[in-house]
C-alpha cells in the first residue's frame, strides 16, 4: 500500500472527487435553499431538517451508509425489491463503486452546509427584482435564472472554491468505509489518506509526507487561482413548469434523501432478533422493539467515557473560538493599531492553507511538548478558527459607530465599551461561532485520530469507529453505537438552531 | 460572499476629505466608522494577541516547518538529512505518470 505507486493512485482518486463532487455541490444547495427560503415555519421544518446530516460527524455517517450499502443493506434490498437488480451491487467491495458511494456521502452531508451559505447569499438579492420579472410575466423557473442565479454568482464561485478544496482533501469517507485500508489493495487511497499514512506510526516518513503535503497545497493553490479568474462564466439551466406542489414534492424527495438513512438507522437500532433486517421488501418499524442493542453497545465500549472525553474537547473548543475570535473580531474591526495590516495577513492566511498540509507540523508541534494522547492536543489546532475571526468580525463591523460613541463620551474605558456595548449586538454572530466550533470540535476525526493512540482518552468519533470492526456482523449494534453519538449532537443543533439561522441571516455571511 | 475586512472604501474618502478641504465634512460622513479607530495600540494588540498566537503556532509555523519537512528524509522530529528536491521530484514523477 505504501508504494510509490499510491501518489499517483491519491492523485487519480482526489482529482476525480473534485470532477464528481464539486458540480454537485454548487447545483443541488442552491435549488435546496431556493426551495426552503421563505418564512413559513414548514420551510423552516425543511431548513432544520436538511442541515441535519451537516452536523453529524462523517464517522457516525460512514458507519450509517456501510450499512445501507452493504451486500444485505437497505440500498440492495431496495433495488431488489423494485426488480432493478438480481444479485446485490457491491457497493463496498469494487474499487469505483466505493469510490462513488464515498462521493454521494460527500453530497449528502454537504448538502445542508453550502444550502446555508446559499440561503444568506439569496437574503441579499432586493425582492424588487422578483416583482419586477414577475410584472414581466416571467415564471418561476424564469425567474430563478436570471434573478436567483446572477444574484448568487460570486457565492457560487466561493462554493465551487471552497467544495472543490475540500473534495481534494476527502479523507474520513473514504477512511471509514474502507475501514483505513484505502480499499482492496490500496486503490481508493486519497492524498489526504497518504499524508496520513506517510507522516505517523512506528515507520514515519515525515520529509515524505511533507511533499505530498505541499503538493496537495500547491494543486489546491493552483486551482483556487485558475477557478478564480474563470468566475465570471454564467451558468444556465432549464427547466419546466414550477409550482407549490412541485416545490413540495421535491422537499418531501430531499426530506427522504437526506434525513431517511438517519431515520432508518434509528428503527435499526430498535429492532429486536425477531425482526428481519434483510427483508425484502425492507420495513421500517420494529416488530420486535428491544433496547438491547443500546445496553450490548454500552457493555462492549466505553461510549460514555468516549463522551465525555468529546465533550471536553468541545469545550475547550467553543471556549478558545469564543474568546479568540470575539477579541480579534472587536479589534479588527473596531480599533486602529500599528501593524494591523500584518495581523490581518497572519490571521487570514490561514484560511487559505489547508489543514491537511499543516497535519505532519502539527503533529510534531504537539507531540514535542507533551501534548500527544491529551485532551488538550487534541482541541489545539481548532482552538481560534480563522473564519470564526472573520464571521466576528463582521458582526463587530456592523454595530452603528455612534453606540460606542456615546458610550466613550460617557467616559466608558475601551473594555467597557467592548462588553457593555458591543458584544451584546453580536450574540446572534457569537452562537453560530458557538455551533460551528462545537460541531466542528465533535465531529473532527483526522485529528484526534493522529494525536490519541490511548483508549481512555479517545473521543467518541474515534472510539465509535472501532464499533465497526468489532460489531461487524450485527447492524443492529452499529445503529444502536450511532445513535447514541448522534443523539447529543442533534439535541444540541435543535437548541440553538433557531439563533443559528438568525446568526447567519443577520450578517454572519453576507452574500 | 463578500466578506468585507475593512471600510478601505470609506476609509480612502476620509483621506480624501482631509486633503480636500472642501468635502471635508462630507467625507466624515461616509466613513463615520473611522472615528473611533484611534489611539488603541496596546489594546488593539492585547484584543488580537490570542487568536494570533494560535495562528502562528498552529498555521503559520507548522506551513513553514512542512516546506522545510519536505527537502527532508526526515523519519524523526528532528530532520538531520537534507535531500533538496528529491522528494517533491519524486511526488511529481509519479503524478506525471497518470
Amino acid at each position: 500500500m505504501f508504494s510509490d505507486e499510491s501518489v499517483h493512485i491519491g492523485l487519480l482518486n482526489s482529482s476525480l472527487y473534485v470532477v464528481c463532487v464539486v458540480p454537485c455541490m454548487v447545483i443541488l444547495p442552491l435549488i435546496l435553499a431556493a426551495l426552503v427560503s421563505g418564512n413559513s415555519k414548514i420551510l423552516a421544518f425543511f431548513r432544520a431538517s436538511f442541515y441535519l446530516p451537516v452536523v453529524v460527524s462523517t464517522v457516525i455517517v460512514g458507519l450509517v451508509w456501510t450499512n445501507l450499502l452493504s451486500q444485505k443493506g437497505l440500498v440492495n434490498a431496495l433495488l431488489q425489491g423494485a426488480g432493478f437488480i438480481k444479485a446485490a451491487v457491491p457497493f463496498l467491495t469494487d474499487r469505483w463503486l466505493l469510490l462513488f458511494s464515498a462521493m454521494l456521502i460527500t453530497v449528502w452531508t454537504g448538502l445542508g452546509y453550502y444550502m446555508i451559505i446559499y440561503l444568506s447569499a439569496l437574503a441579499n438579492i432586493d425582492p424588487s427584482l422578483y416583482e419586477a420579472a414577475e410584472l414581466d410575466g416571467a415564471g418561476v423557473v424564469r425567474r430563478f435564472l436570471h434573478v436567483t442565479v446572477p444574484g448568487v454568482r460570486s457565492t457560487m464561485v466561493l462554493i465551487m472554491l471552497l467544495s472543490s478544496a475540500a473534495a481534494f482533501r476527502v479523507f474520513n469517507e473514504i477512511y471509514v468505509l474502507t475501514g483505513g485500508t484505502g480499499g482492496v489493495g490500496g486503490k481508493d487511497v486519497t492524498m489526504t489518506m497518504l499524508i496520513k499514512n506517510y507522516g505517523t506510526g512506528l515507520n514515519a516518513k515525515y520529509g515524505y509526507a511533507g511533499a505530498v503535503s505541499m503538493l496537495v497545497f500547491i494543486i489546491v493553490a493552483v486551482w483556487w487561482l485558475l477557478s478564480s479568474s474563470c468566475s465570471e462564466r454564467s451558468i444556465a439551466m432549464r427547466g419546466k413548469k414550477f409550482n407549490k406542489v412541485v416545490q413540495y414534492v421535491l422537499l418531501t424527495l430531499f426530506f427522504l434523501i437526506l434525513i431517511g438513512p438517519l431515520l432508518w438507522q434509528l428503527t435499526l437500532a430498535f429492532k429486536g432478533k425477531g425482526d428481519d433486517i434483510y427483508a425484502i421488501p425492507p420495513y421500517l418499524v420494529p416488530k420486535d422493539p428491544t433496547i438491547d442493542n443500546f445496553i450490548q453497545a454500552f457493555n462492549t465500549i466505553p461510549v460514555l467515557s468516549y463522551f465525555k472525553n468529546s465533550l471536553i474537547v468541545a469545550a475547550i473548543s467553543v471556549c478558545g473560538n469564543v474568546i479568540g475570535a470575539t477579541l480579534a473580531g472587536y479589534s479588527l474591526a473596531r480599533l486602529k493599531f500599528k501593524g494591523k495590516t500584518i495581523v490581518v495577513l497572519l490571521i487570514f492566511s490561514a484560511m487559505l492553507i489547508p489543514g491537511e498540509t499543516l497535519l505532519i507540523s502539527q503533529f510534531l508541534i504537539v507531540k514535542t511538548v507533551g501534548l500527544q494522547n491529551t485532551l488538550l492536543g487534541a482541541a489545539l489546532p481548532g482552538l481560534c478558527s480563522a473564519m470564526n475571526v472573520l464571521l466576528m468580525m463582521n458582526a463587530f463591523s456592523g454595530i452603528p459607530v455612534e453606540l460606542e460613541e456615546a458610550a466613550k463620551v460617557d467616559g466608558a474605558s475601551i473594555w467597557q465599551r467592548f462588553f457593555n456595548v458591543c458584544l451584546p449586538q453580536v450574540k446572534g454572530t457569537m452562537t453560530v461561532v458557538i455551533i460551528f466550533a462545537f460541531v466542528g470540535a465533535w465531529n473532527d476525526f483526522l485529528w484526534p485520530l493522529i494525536i490519541l493512540g490511548d483508549d481512555s482518552v479517545y473521543t467518541l468519533t474515534v472510539g465509535l469507529n472501532r464499533l465497526k470492526n468489532q460489531f461487524v456482523s450485527d447492524p443492529r449494534l452499529i445503529a444502536a453505537g450511532t445513535v447514541i453519538a448522534l443523539v447529543p449532537i442533534i439535541v444540541f443543533f435543535l437548541i440553538f438552531q433557531r439563533y443559528f439561522f438568525r446568526g447567519v441571516e443577520e450578517g454572519g455571511i453576507k452574500g | 460572499m463578500t466578506l468585507s475586512i475593512t471600510g478601505k472604501k470609506s476609509l480612502a474618502a476620509g483621506k480624501a476629505g482631509r486633503r480636500g478641504g472642501a468635502s471635508h465634512e462630507t467625507a466624515w460622513e461616509v466613513d463615520d466608522a473611522h472615528r473611533i479607530k484611534e489611539g488603541n495600540g496596546i489594546a488593539g494588540w492585547l484584543f488580537v494577541v490570542p487568536a494570533l498566537l494560535i495562528a502562528l503556532t498552529f498555521v503559520i509555523a507548522p506551513f513553514i516547518n512542512t516546506v522545510r519537512l519536505s527537502f527532508t528524509d526526515a523519519t524523526s522530529p528532528i530532520p538531520v538529512i537534507l535531500s533538496g528536491w528529491n522528494n517533491t521530484r519524486r511526488c511529481f514523477r509519479m503524478s506525471l505518470c497518470i
